[in-house]
């Protein structure tokens, strides 16, 4: 567990979520959780079977501190069956698609419909376009503009960056940006306002959360 | 010159005569230099050649096809090594400093053929012993796919005269020779696929030998060699460092595990004797018929250099591939130009399955970057099994159960062990709705409702810490970290040399064996979990625990362990735990699709919409027309997933082990109740009841 923890700092604001990742296989999703939650990369990781779990937590401000609790989900098609249990009281969703595949945008948005539709009525979804190194490198490899990414994602009310996996290029940002838009203050009036820690409030964090409802104003891309 | 053996399927020649079990020849050879990939080969590989002083009697074809090329690999690689850095004793693992305390002339005598698996080897002067003694070297397959597809030879005298009558099983021959192409096409094909020319030299043979195994009209099972160049790599080609175990604490671990296989090598070479099995060449072909005895030493692990033909044996692979003599080849030309969202995945996968062991990862030093040999043949059987198994095609996971079975045996016998894993040990698991897996998930919790009711009250909850009373349809978040635990076997899940070990007893005794695994996870975890409340730090723990497991001897111990704690499932348990929970989904899905269906009526009444779901007509009469704006299945969904019964429930959280022994749970009781109709306990429950959980563990091997 490579979460840092967040009774070493000295915010008295603290709140827990639950982020879920989705998108088709291969298109950076573990890649993008381990740069955020180790900071390294792999050129090739082994295949996600099943789910995996991660938490990470980021200092939003001086007192100010948001721990996501991560699961990393399989990308194949027949995984699906098992999403509704990662999605289940999600709080936050980072949909991936590949910049490099046309094909990988057309499944991330049947993600994003799926979970409009069956998720958290109030879940917060962030569309990420990965491997952004490789298009950076040699633009004729790209295959989703990012105008037509943020199009999308403006219509569906989605953050949306384009991140790189490798180069770490917008990938706190990305987790930054999700949080920045997570009710806190509703999560810590629920609690009574109390400083949450690790452990029994947790819970309380991943329950008493009432958003306004789902997000409308996307933020433009940052890259 | 003479009779040149090609099955007419084949679109390139395999200048050997084992063709029969190997790849698909219409997939063209990598587009890499001829010469930079067997030199690559041959840095690879050269000291295990070199190790591996025997000759493998159906396997010297092609041994002998490439045996004079080898010869110039050996020694332009012992040339290299003696002049440049680093030498060849100093490629040898650090650990083998740490030497068993046997003499070496024992080992090297009594045990020629242990080390293609143990990094423990031997100084030079007993690589140049074997190397000399050896009079044909045995050429694993993969290895010689490579090294045969790109050093064809242009003349077609030289290749044909590499082909012996005699090193083809006579009724192979026959069956081969249906299938056998012009000598012309041959030529064709020779002359478009190769580039290199290539030793015609004879090789002695072993007649004596050939014969004996011919018998066996099994493919040659051969693992790939095994790197020992590198002291960061175990003796698979896997790194030994992980995230959560340092190279030293491997190396400590290894040195004394190492006398453990020692030991129990020995034990094996005398039972084998005691059965009147023949170990020649260290690569038995039949095993001792199944008794305590038995299952106590497979229990205790099997010689890793036997575990690809043990593994056959006992899973019976030999009934499945002499039933279906060609198909694998067949299937491998049929899918040699496929292309569909199967093999789009299966590519995909293909350098994320094993990314860290040396022998499916692109040498960097090379300057081509050539796919490896064992990359192309996991690509070759995934898509053939894909096509051959299309309620499974392909799923991931499926590529790292192929990718271990190719470490130890050739691709044609590997390719049927898949077929035999996903349709008897573990049916339906990976199949395309994944029910089988759900199943088995299902299964589980019911084990360990029944064997460690402790851990069930913590692991077995949802997000919230309660119990689901429906918990086999709606199965709990845990399962999403074990379904993977079944789906690819503990690879990846436990160290390389615990997922073996627990290999050998599944193959032997059935899939029950990944149940008592998981349980003993869950039963060794327990102090690990005891002070945790959180679900979430629970699945965790869960998570990682078995990534540590580094001694195989805890966990078998623990499993085995005659009061173990956990029970002692039988099979049949697990069959009749199959059934009823399968029963169980499937009622409850039908449920869930009649609720659904209520929802879609009011819909398509107001839509009118042609693309909404059709309704199967047997079921329309039963539904009742919902009040479209408040349908009460709607509302249960939405209760259940955000609504505020869970989030009410918070106390449940703060403390997810409740006050009461036993939470109810309906899926249980019912279960309950089937298995004991009449009240009775059966012996497993009375045992698991009279029982007392021992948290001690067992640190030595079993």
């Amino acid at each position: 567990m490579s979460a840092s923890t967040p009774r070493s700092s000295v915010s008295s604001r603290f709140a827990q979520f639950k982020l879920v990742l989705l998108g088709e296989s291969a298109v950076g999703k573990s890649s993008i959780v381990e740069r955020f939650a180790k900071n390294v990369f792999d050129d090739y990781r082994e295949s996600t079977i099943g789910a995996a779990f991660l938490t990470q937590t980021i200092q939003l401000d001086s007192n100010t501190t948001v721990k996501f609790e991560i699961w990393d989900t399989a990308g194949q098609e027949r995984y699906k069956s098992l999403a509704p249990m990662y999605y289940r009281n999600a709080n936050c969703a980072v949909v991936v698609f590949d910049v490099t595949q046309a094909a990988s945008l057309t499944r991330a948005k049947a993600w994003v419909k799926e979970l409009q539709r069956q998720a958290n009525e109030n879940i917060v979804i962030a569309l990420a376009g990965n491997k952004l190194d490789i298009v950076l490198g040699d633009e004729s490899k790209r295959q989703v503009t990012t105008e037509e990414a943020q199009a999308y994602a403006k219509e569906a009310g989605l953050l949306f960056f384009e991140t790189s996996a490798k180069t770490g290029q917008n990938v706190t940002e990305l987790f930054t940006a999700i949080a920045k838009k997570l009710p806190i203050e509703s999560v810590l009036a629920s609690r009574g306002g109390a400083s949450g820690a690790v452990g029994s409030n947790s819970a309380n964090a991943r329950r008493g959360i009432d958003l306004k409802g789902p997000s409308t104003g996307a933020t433009g891309c940052q890259c | 010159m003479t009779n040149i053996k090609i099955p007419a399927a084949f679109k390139f020649i395999q200048n050997d005569a084992s063709i029969r079990s190997l790849q698909s020849p219409s997939t063209p050879p990598p587009p890499s230099s001829p010469q930079s990939q067997s030199q690559s080969q041959s840095q690879s590989s050269t000291h295990i050649f070199l190790h591996k002083a025997r000759s493998s009697p159906a396997l010297s074809p092609k041994a002998t096809t490439s045996h004079h090329l080898q010869q110039q690999q050996q020694q332009q690689q012992q040339s290299s090594s003696s002049s440049s850095p680093p030498p060849l004793p100093s490629a040898i693992p650090s650990f083998i400093d740490q030497q068993p305390p046997y003499p070496k002339s024992l080992a090297l005598l009594k045990l020629p053929q242990d080390n293609r698996y143990s990094n423990a080897s031997s100084s030079t002067t007993s690589y140049s012993d074997r190397s000399s003694a050896s009079s044909s070297i045995s050429h694993p397959h993969h290895l010689l796919k490579s090294t045969t597809t790109t050093t064809t030879t242009t003349s077609t005298t030289s290749t044909t005269s590499t082909t012996t009558t005699t090193t083809t099983p006579p009724d192979e021959t026959c069956s081969l020779s249906d299938s056998l192409t012009s000598k012309d096409l041959a030529e064709d094909i020779i002359s478009a696929y190769s580039d290199q020319p290539q030793s015609s030299q004879q090789p002695s043979q072993q007649p004596s030998q050939q014969e004996e195994e011919q018998e066996e009209q099994l493919p040659q099972s051969m693992p790939p060699p095994k790197s020992n160049s590198d002291p960061s790599r175990d003796r698979y080609g896997f790194k030994k460092q992980s995230s959560y175990i340092s190279e030293q604490e491997y190396n400590a671990w290894w040195e004394t595990y190492y006398p453990h296989l020692q030991r129990r090598k020995k034990k094996w070479l005398a039972l084998m004797k005691d059965n009147g099995l023949s170990v020649d060449h260290d690569q038995p072909q039949r095993f001792p018929p199944p008794s305590e005895k038995l299952k106590r030493y497979i229990r205790k692990g099997i010689p890793s250099e036997w575990r690809g033909n043990a593994w056959f044996f006992y899973a019976k692979g030999s009934e499945k591939l002499n039933a279906n003599k060609y198909v694998y080849n067949k299937l491998c030309t049929q899918t040699a130009t496929l292309k569909n969202s199967d093999t789009d995945i299966i590519e995909r996968d293909l350098f994320r399955t094993f990314p860290d062991n040396i022998h499916f990862r692109i040498d960097q030093n090379d300057p081509d970057l050539k796919e490896p040999v064992l990359i192309t043949t996991l690509r070759r059987l995934l898509i053939a099994f894909s096509v051959y198994q299309p309620k499974i095609g392909y799923c991931q996971s499926l590529n790292f159960l192929a990718a271990l079975l190719l470490l130890f045996m050739d691709e044609e016998k590997a390719f049927w062990m898949l077929v035999i894993i996903t349709q008897r040990y573990l049916p339906g698991v990976h199949e395309v709705n994944l029910e089988g897996v759900n199943v088995d998930q299902g299964v589980l919790m019911l084990c360990t409702r029944e064997a460690l009711p402790k851990m069930w009250n913590k692991i077995a909850v949802n997000f919230d810490g309660s119990h689901d009373p429906n918990m086999l349809s709606k199965l709990p978040p845990i399962t999403l970290c074990t379904a993977a635990w079944f789906m690819s076997g503990y690879i990846g899940i436990f160290p390389i040399e615990t997922v073996l070990r627990v290999w050998d007893c599944f193959f032997f005794e059935d899939s029950k064996t990944f149940f008592r695994i998981a349980l003993t996870v869950f039963k060794l975890a327990e102090p690990d979990l005891e002070p945790l409340h959180d679900p979430m730090e629970i699945f965790q723990v869960i998570q990682t625990f078995p990534k540590k497991i580094i001694d195989p001897g805890i966990l078998l111990g623990t499993c085995f362990k005659r009061r173990n704690g956990i029970g002692h499932i039988s099979q049949d348990e697990i069959k009749k735990m199959r059934e009823f929970v399968r029963a169980k989904r499937q009622q409850a899905s039908i449920e869930a699709l009649k609720q659904q269906q209520q929802q879609f009526i009011p819909m398509m009444h107001h839509q009118k919409s042609a693309t909404a779901l059709p309704l199967p007509q047997n079921q329309q009469h039963d539904l009742q027309q919902p009040d479209p704006e408040s349908p009460p299945s709607l509302q249960h969904s939405k209760s259940t997933r955000l609504g505020p019964k869970r989030r009410s429930n918070t106390a449940a959280t703060s403390s997810p082990t409740p006050s009461q022994k036993d939470p109810p749970c309906n899926d249980l009781e019912e279960y309950l109740h089937y298995k004991h109709p009449h009240g009775r306990y059966s012996n497993f429950t009375k045992r698991m009841k009279s029982l007392k959980i021992s948290s001690s563990h067992t640190t030595s091997n079993v």
